[in-house]
């Protein structure tokens, strides 16, 4: 974290340099590798990247989701203050679900097939928050109303597989706002769903945060997703944060040669037909053994030999003139970063909630 | 039912599909009707009303006007080895001592309905519970567990059995609790093999994200879809079980005569079985019967159940 020098108020979510590695049979696996950033009150936080670049595997740390083989040697996850993951037994009772809650990529697996709607969304409230039955299932009808789901009354009797997705993903919804979170965790809220149901979904999540004032942390592998909703985009790759910007400056100034590779890989309306597309060439790292220098050195096309020495640090657009809030900065971690690509910018600005994948 | 319809709706509408499609489907259902079709329903129709009959008998077997079939001293002035006689006070005819077959058929019935189900239901509970804490804690439990359910399995459950039934006297309780802990194992692997692949789906993190641990993820989230498989599996197990039971009846390792089973009257009428072929045929008929329809009923319920659960 830079230093800043205007008073800030505390974050709500502060993640602190967290690694998080998973044992593997070649050797511990490096998911996230240093990741640390702030998150404010009522913001909204994008984390983009392709597949396997470590950002499930950072929610997962910061929701204490982790599966056993799964170690977190170093790092803090700081909610109001607290480090959640040092949490007593018995502050952790009714932490879980009431002060950060989660939706889930597939809306089909992540509700139980033999439960009813009804005592799925009522049983966190029924624990958390110890309303009676009645109580409770009278704020489900309010919960799946405001989440958009018709005839909310019938579906509290209906089991999961007589639900559309789109309005299994609303019921997620209903159930992770069941006790007023102040942070909701979206991971890949849309991939699961067809476009015009995509939309819907992130208006309702967009609705929902500005009326219940949480704050959000959204990831997708597709910047059109995140483009329209998020305060602050960080871009991911080999569980790394390589950009991480307030949202408009992520298109305008971007820095990092990744981010603009992921931009140019989008395709768009208004491209010729038969345009060839300029995918990003190899793969990612393997993260048992990650490259000594830039991850991104191995694909990027502005590498040379310096990049391959030593990681390069995380960067800043500040100038010593005029600094600014941490939560304001542009940060970078590039040696070599893209001086301005005004046809990569233009694209960028236009491009709101189109759902296109990266 | 569905293919059925399928079939009909095919043949009426005669939907041209292409040539190199059409006739696969078709065979299917033609097979498909052939297994549901309304022969099996009259089957199964059969099969539920030949359980309710054993399970009624079995329950009433007190309240029911029958010779005495118990007990050898009050049998003194009935025929012994009557013949069958559908209009006589014993429609199955008596055996060596006067003791009438149909009686003993009915509280046959009682013990195999008993060691069946008991049996059955010890195995879920027990196999079921230790399978569901293995497949979700994994690591030390799960290595415990496996290492006793091999031992178990690799046990040649008969020579268990003669030496649970030397050390036990014998009853319908003692074989009911010795063949349940006989396939216990079965279970464990069961459910253990089930929660594996359940407690690795979405949902179960789902719980965990909504502030769930680990005992109320285990009976709201992974139990109730544990249980399914476990049921289907143990309605088939019933059967085998009341073979079980008559075999090791049959063998004197079970309840001994004069208490009738279905088992020991099987054993002990084959010493006359050229000369008076009822003492024989009259229990093995009914138990023939018995396990004939529970596991059509089982097949059925099998299928209902894995019908169901692809579709979640």
């Amino acid at each position: 974290m830079s230093t800043s020098a205007e008073a800030e108020p505390a974050p709500l979510l502060r993640v602190d340099n967290l690694h998080t590695r998973f044992a593997t049979e070649q050797g511990p696996l490096r998911a996230v590798d240093g990741v640390s950033f702030d998150l404010g009150v009522g913001e909204t936080f994008g984390i983009v990247g392709e597949s396997g670049s470590g950002k499930s595997a950072l929610v997962r740390t910061i929701m204490n989701l982790l599966p056993a083989s799964a170690r977190v040697p170093e790092g803090r996850v700081l909610f109001d203050g607290r480090d959640v993951r040092a949490l007593s037994p018995l502050e952790a009772k009714h932490f879980w679900g009431t002060e950060m809650a989660m939706v889930f990529q597939d809306p089909s697996t992540s509700l139980n097939p033999v439960k009813k709607i009804g005592a799925q969304v009522t049983e966190s409230m029924r624990y958390h928050l110890g309303l009676s039955k009645a109580q409770a299932t009278a704020r489900a009808l309010d919960l799946l109303a405001e989440t958009g789901i018709s005839e909310p009354r019938r579906r509290l009797d209906q089991y999961p597989h007589e639900l559309s997705g789109g309005m299994r993903q609303r019921v997620m919804i209903a159930i992770a706002l069941a006790c007023e979170p102040r942070l909701l965790v979206a991971d890949e809220p849309t991939t699961a769903l067809d476009v015009t149901v995509q939309k819907q979904i992130l208006e309702l999540l967009a609705r929902l945060q500005r009326e219940h004032g949480m704050a959000m942390i959204l990831i997708s592998h597709d910047f059109g997703v995140v483009s329209g909703m998020a305060d602050r985009i960080a871009v991911m790759y080999a569980g790394q944060f390589v950009e991480s910007a307030p949202a408009a400056e992520t298109f305008q100034d971007i820095k990092h040669p990744y981010t603009e590779a992921l931009l140019s890989s989008i395709p768009r309306f208004d491209h010729p037909s038969h345009t060839r597309l300029l995918a990003i060439g190899g793969r990612p790292p393997n993260m048992v053994t990650p490259p000594a220098g830039c991850r991104f050195a191995p694909r990027c096309g502005y590498a040379d030999d310096s990049c391959t020495g030593a990681p390069p640090p995380l960067a800043s657009t500040d100038s010593d003139t005029a600094p600014r809030a941490a939560s304001r900065t542009h940060q970078f971690r590039c040696i070599h970063p893209v001086t301005s690509s005004p046809r990569v910018a233009r694209r960028a600005t236009d491009h709101t909630h189109d759902e296109v994948t990266v | 039912m569905v293919p059925e319809t399928n079939v009909q709706e095919r043949r009426a509408t005669g939907a041209p599909d292409g040539p190199a499609t059409t006739e696969e489907p078709v065979a299917a259902d033609v097979a498909g009707r052939r297994r549901y079709g309304p022969h099996h329903r009259l089957g199964l129709w059969l099969a539920l009303g030949w359980l309710a009959v054993v399970v009624l008998a079995a329950v009433l077997a007190n309240l029911l006007p029958l010779a005495e079939a118990r007990d050898s001293s009050k049998t003194f002035d009935a025929p012994i080895l009557a013949s069958p006689d559908l209009f006589s006070g014993h429609p199955l005819g008596t055996d060596r001592q006067g003791l009438d077959i149909l009686g003993g058929i009915v509280f046959g019935f009682r013990v195999s309905l008993i060691v069946g189900l008991g049996s059955v239901a010890i195995g879920i509970i027990i196999g079921g519970t230790v399978g569901l804490l293995a497949g979700y804690f994994r690591r030390s439990v799960d290595t415990a567990v496996g290492v006793f359910t091999d031992a178990t399995l690799a046990f040649p459950p008969l020579i268990l059995l003669i030496a649970l039934a030397a050390a036990l006297r014998p009853s319908t309780w003692t074989i009911t609790l010795e063949l349940g802990v006989v396939t216990i194992p079965v279970y464990v692997r069961l459910a253990r093999a089930h929660t594996l692949t359940i407690a690795q789906r979405e949902f179960v993190l789902a719980a965990r994200a909504q502030g769930a641990r680990s005992l109320r993820i285990l009976l709201r989230e992974v139990a109730p879809l544990v249980v399914r498989p476990l049921l289907a599996y143990g309605f088939t197990m019933v059967a085998v079980m009341i073979v079980a039971e008559a075999s090791l009846s049959f063998l004197g390792l079970s309840i001994p005569p004069p208490f009738p089973t279905l088992g020991n009257m099987i054993s002990s009428g084959q010493q006359d079985f050229r000369t008076y072929p009822h003492l024989v045929f009259g229990p093995a008929i009914a138990l023939f019967l018995t396990i004939l329809a529970l596991n059509q009923v089982g097949e059925e319920a099998q299928r209902r159940m894995s019908h169901r659960e692809s579709k979640l």
